[in-house]
């Protein structure tokens, strides 16, 4: 087990390199220079020189590499192109947001979708199951920034009850939640619907039921057990998206996570956080999908990681 | 819904009584803050949050006029090589030191010297300053390399504001995080991206600040900005999107205001090239666009037709003789030029909904002379790449852009767009428009102190370019603000920034 | 699994199947008018979907606009219907794409195994923890904003998840009887690929293909609220609701509309996707 996981460990490595080199020469290939951004329409050539070489652009794609990987080993992105500040703590703080953001809505997304996916399997093919169905379909098929919307002027704009803007507090969290709930939880309903349906069709559960025990004990004892598996796999790979900040949530709500970033960053061809950015993002995925793993071996001994 | 919001809502009401503390002004803001480092000034919003927090020698009133700030009074030489001023005296900054001829030429000396990486701007716009001396307690010189009659301009932009020596020293590369200045209000909290706050500053010399605190908040989404302002929780809102004007206006507690801004929107068209070489298929192209109607349709009215390549606040202004809508003429002088069944062409433009509503709007305007424009609407960063490239590697033809006067002087509004000397990637003539006889009354314009003198001189200048047009003149937008309507003293100045130093709740 | 080499009968099977499971029906009913939609809409519709009318702008419901006008005047109902080629045709191509690229590369890695199977895994986890807004800003910025652009940048969001799932599946079926009796026979190594393992796992890629539909048009209408989608006047209904949103205040249909149909057409692509999964999968078969 934990050979494996050291493995799995190893590997990840070369897949983080890949990624630093990936993203250091792609951003640096697309159109838009950061001095220009930076100095602005009204700027004259030498205002822009000027940047650029406090920016450390008058060099070579390889020196700046060179420069980059060298600050990395010490533990340092470097300073942020946009607002001057060391990249290592913007994306920290951004990081912190979009971490509550993301635990709140992963939770609220586990707890009603597994409910309501249950609640769907246990009476499969009832005008309830497939009424839930529809509404949790229709969850991830309303574009997120347009049900932003809508709950701004629903809560915020007419009941003014809620703040527009998204922050760090509770009542700042909810709307941005809920935004970025409803995909979630539709997914994790869904999975939890056809993972519970998968299990009720299997030769215990059928066993169980023919030696006569109640449905509902079936349901609870046996059947649910068994079932969370997938779930728990979606739900991890769930929060792997979240935690990647949602753009376009986070841009309505105007909340200061790590998806808002990517934005002003990119705008800004700020290199130092979008370095730094795509490491936290490689490291989430490649942390999540080990952990899924491994709880899943957890879950289910059959599996066996030799 | 509507029933179900109600429930909630008074469910709700025990847990989230809302109260807004009156003492605090809150403005949303389209821009980020990039650097309150007044020589490092690049953004709107920098500007916006330095007015309150900064004061120049000079600066300037609603119509852009020079006033008096940290100088009571100035005096130019004859030949514009010399400009002396008499400081205020009683003036202390937000750290306690005390406000002197010392620290003016510590400021400017800071700005201007070469190895200082964080007087970017500053450095540039007083490149002609060779010296700063003190001349005795409260007057100060500056002496220009050569004549510049524009020079006083720059000082009441945002670069020419003074921050205390004492904070340069102390803070040395973060200065852009730790402003100290004069202003009324002093910096308080900046939290990266999302907002700074500052609180009225006690020992200000001028009127005191009538609220306690304004709180800068950048909210970029203009759907987001526009709610804010509606549910109460921002009193002053920046860049209304002109579609929504009437909408807030219907409110009760919200109000509108237009005023006129020193931006212009505008379609360089590339003069080195066929068929924009020839002087009548520009001409052509101006006498094609229906002004009014561009303006009404794209902003719902909020906006004027440009009347020479100089907008009015400007100081040099000159009005021309419009071009007059008139299809049957564009389309003659279009034959005229060997065109007359029209051509087509791309244009450059930005992604935002301002540019790509009125590109679209031209591109059915010119489509009735046979012109057909390929719109390339562009994510900023890539835009910038394209319109900067030198004439050998450029590809552009026409491009939708805009262009401002931060100065608030002729002289910077035809030397970026105008000067010969100004094709990208030197400056901003995207036109590659190239005049001699301009280029000599710009650098006449700039190298006398006689204002009169100047005036004639750039008024020669808009006349030549108007009847050059190597631009399709559009308009000037308007900078809408929308604001609660118990809130005064919070004005957009005509460069787009704010001034919000007298912000003030009445009831 | 190998059973469903879809034959002719069989394909005649699963349509009743599908018909008679509830939801997966509702999907298919929508799809179907979807993709008519997106055929035979710009046809029927009444107006230049493009053609300005100043004098009319922002109107509400009448008999002439059944669905009202935009902010430019434009018949809300055409912009629809013509829209319809554009969203329903980029949430289908790209997916398609997507698949496409996607599966041949994951069956190729999976095919071949190895070092060659390592390396090439994990440039696909590469491809998928590199965010894909910024992949797409990329090829954007580059190629400028266009149709081709946007199908390019939506499929790139979808290609990895699909050459992970075409190479899972031919793990399992390159050492299963089948393809072995082939080996034996004699068939070369790129014979037994295309035809013996490909139309195998064409089931779980037809499944996920028709969610990732519904995912792409979601995709490609988060790019044009960011300004990197289809540009204006092209009536992509994406764009339309994101030009749309500004005006909710003061003009709700205009967002309606496009907002509707939009959920809808995901909603029928994700019915399907989930209807198939069950009539497919026949462990869930009662």
């Amino acid at each position: 087990m934990s050979r494996y996981f050291l493995r799995r460990l190893l590997e990840t490595i070369p897949t983080l390199l890949g990624i630093m080199v990936a993203i250091f020469f792609f951003i640096r290939a697309l159109p838009g220079d950061p001095a220009r951004l930076y100095t602005g329409p009204e700027a004259t050539a030498s205002e822009v020189a000027i940047i650029r070489q406090r920016f450390g652009l008058d060099r070579s794609w390889p020196e700046q590499f060179v420069r980059y990987a060298r600050e990395l080993s010490r533990g340092s992105l470097g300073v942020s192109f946009r607002s001057n500040l060391p990249a290592t703590q913007v994306i920290k703080r951004h990081f912190q947001a979009t971490l509550w953001l993301s635990l709140t809505a992963i939770c609220l997304a586990t707890v009603v979708g597994i409910l309501v996916g249950v609640g769907a399997a246990a009476n499969r093919n009832s005008l309830l199951d497939v009424g839930i169905t529809v509404l949790a379909i229709l969850g991830i098929s309303i574009p997120s920034f347009f049900l932003s919307i809508l709950l701004i002027y629903a809560f915020a704009v007419n009941a003014k009850i809620l703040p527009v803007t998204g922050s760090l507090s509770f009542r700042g969290l909810i709307l941005p939640t809920l935004a970025l709930t409803m995909s979630s939880l539709a997914t994790i309903a869904r999975f939890a619907r056809s993972s519970l349906l998968e299990v009720l069709g299997e030769d215990f559960i059928r066993t169980a039921k023919a030696k006569g025990l109640a449905a509902a004990v079936v349901l609870q004892k046996h059947a649910l057990k068994n079932a969370l598996i997938p779930v728990l796999t979606i739900t991890g790979l769930q929060f792997g998206f979240l935690l990647s900040g949602t753009i376009i949530v986070e841009t309505v709500f105007n909340f200061p996570g790590l998806g808002w970033l990517l934005i002003q960053s990119i705008n800004a061809r700020d290199y130092p956080v979008l370095q730094g950015l795509m490491l936290v993002f490689a490291l989430e995925f490649l942390l999540i999908n080990l952990i899924v793993d491994l709880l899943y071996g957890l879950v289910d001994p059959r599996i066996s990681y030799d | 819904m509507r029933r179900f919001v109600w429930i909630f809502s008074v469910l709700c009401l025990p847990l989230f009584s809302v109260t807004f503390a009156q003492e605090t002004v809150v403005i949303a803001q389209q821009l980020e803050h990039g650097s309150l480092n007044p020589a490092d000034n690049r953004g709107l919003s920098d500007n916006t949050v330095g007015r309150v927090l900064f004061e120049g020698l000079v600066g300037f009133d609603r119509e852009l006029n020079l006033v008096p700030e940290l100088a009571t009074a100035w005096e130019i030489n004859d030949e514009a090589t010399e400009i002396t001023f008499t400081l205020r005296q009683g003036v202390v900054f937000h750290d306690g030191t005390p406000f002197t001829a010392e620290e003016v030429k510590a400021y400017f000396d800071w700005a201007r010297d070469p190895d200082n990486s964080l007087g970017g701007r500053a450095r540039s716009i007083f490149e002609d300053v060779v010296d700063v001396e003190i001349l005795d307690a409260d007057t100060v010189r500056f002496s220009l390399s050569k004549p510049n009659g524009a020079m006083i301009f720059n000082f009441a932009t945002a670069n020419g504001r003074i921050i205390s020596s004492h904070s340069i020293e102390t803070y040395g590369e973060d200065i852009g995080r730790n402003p100290v200045g004069t202003g009324p209000f002093q910096f308080q909290e900046w939290i990266d991206g999302q907002m700074i706050t500052v609180t009225a500053f006690a020992d200000y010399w001028g009127e005191p600040a009538k609220v306690e605190a304004i709180e800068f908040r950048v909210v970029p989404n203009d759907a987001t900005r526009i709610a804010l302002l509606q549910s109460g929780e921002a009193h002053f809102i920046e860049m209304v999107p002109p579609a929504l004007v009437g909408a807030l206006e219907a409110a009760p507690n919200i109000v509108v205001e237009a005023t006129e801004s020193v931006f212009a929107r505008i379609l360089p068209v590339n003069t080195q090239i066929a068929p924009f070489d020839d002087v009548r298929v520009r001409r052509a192209l101006n006498h094609a666009i229906d002004r009014e109607q561009l303006v009404q349709v794209a902003l719902q009215g909020f906006g004027t037709a440009l009347t020479s390549p100089v907008l009015e606040p400007v100081f040099g202004y000159s009005p021309q003789t419009p071009y007059e809508y008139d299809l049957e003429k564009a389309q003659q002088l279009l034959a005229e030029a060997g065109v007359p069944d029209g051509f087509s062409a791309s244009v450059l433009t930005f992604n935002s909904t301002e540019f790509t509503t009125v590109g679209q709007v031209l591109q059915q305007m010119l489509s009735k002379v046979g012109v057909s424009l390929e719109l390339q609407p562009t994510e900023r960063g890539a835009l910038v790449d394209r319109i900067f490239k030198p004439f050998e590697e450029t590809d552009l033809e026409m491009s939708l852009v805009g262009a401002s006067t931060p100065t608030g002087d002729a002289d910077r509004a035809l030397k970026q767009s105008f000067a010969s000397s100004s094709w990208p990637p030197a400056f901003n003539n995207w036109s590659f428009y190239s005049n001699p006889k301009v280029d000599e009354l710009i650098e006449a314009g700039a190298t006398t102190g006689d204002q009169a003198e100047r005036s004639r001189l750039y008024a020669e200048a808009q006349e030549i370019i108007w009847n050059d047009a190597p631009w399709i003149f559009l308009y000037s937008p308007n900078n809408i603000a929308g604001k609660s309507s118990n809130l005064e003293g919070v004005f957009y100045m005509p460069p787009r920034y704010l001034d919000a130093r007298a912000a003030d709740f009445v009831e | 699994m190998t059973s469903l080499l879809p034959t002719s009968t069989q394909r005649g099977l699963l349509l009743a199947r599908l018909m008679r499971h509830r939801s997966g029906a509702i999907g298919l009913i929508l799809s179907c008018l979807f993709v008519l939609m997106a055929v035979f809409g710009p046809l029927v519709a009444p107006f230049d979907p493009s053609e300005a009318n100043y004098l009319e702008i922002n109107q509400g419901i009448s008999r002439t606009h059944p669905l009202g006008t935009d902010n430019f005047g434009r018949d809300l109902l055409s912009r629809i219907l013509v829209g319809a080629r554009y969203s329903i045709g980029i949430g289908l191509s790209a997916s398609l794409l997507g698949a496409l690229l996607g599966g041949i590369w994951g069956l190729w890695s999976g095919f071949l195994g190895g070092v060659a199977d390592n390396l090439s895994m994990r440039l696909v986890d590469i491809l998928l923890a590199f965010p894909g807004l910024l992949l797409a800003i990329g090829f954007i910025a580059i190629s400028g904003p266009g149709l081709g652009p946007v199908i390019l940048a939506s499929s790139l969001f979808g290609l990895p998840i699909f050459a992970r799932l075409a190479r899972g599946s031919a793990l399992s079926l390159k050492e299963r009887v089948f393809v072995e009796g082939a080996r034996s026979l004699g068939a070369g190594e790129l014979r037994i690929m295309f035809r013996h393992i490909l139309p195998s796992m064409i089931a779980p890629i037809l499944v996920y293909l028709t969610l990732r539909t519904g995912i792409t048009m979601l995709i490609a209408s988060g790019l044009s609220f960011l300004g990197l989608g289809i540009q204006p006047p092209t009536p992509e209904w994406g764009a339309m609701l994101s030009e749309a949103q500004l005006y909710l205040p003061i003009h709700p249909l205009m967002a309606f509309a496009p907002g509707l149909v939009i959920s809808l057409a995901i909603l029928g692509f994700n019915l399907l996707g989930d209807g198939l999964r069950d009539v497919l999968d026949p462990s869930l078969v009662e």
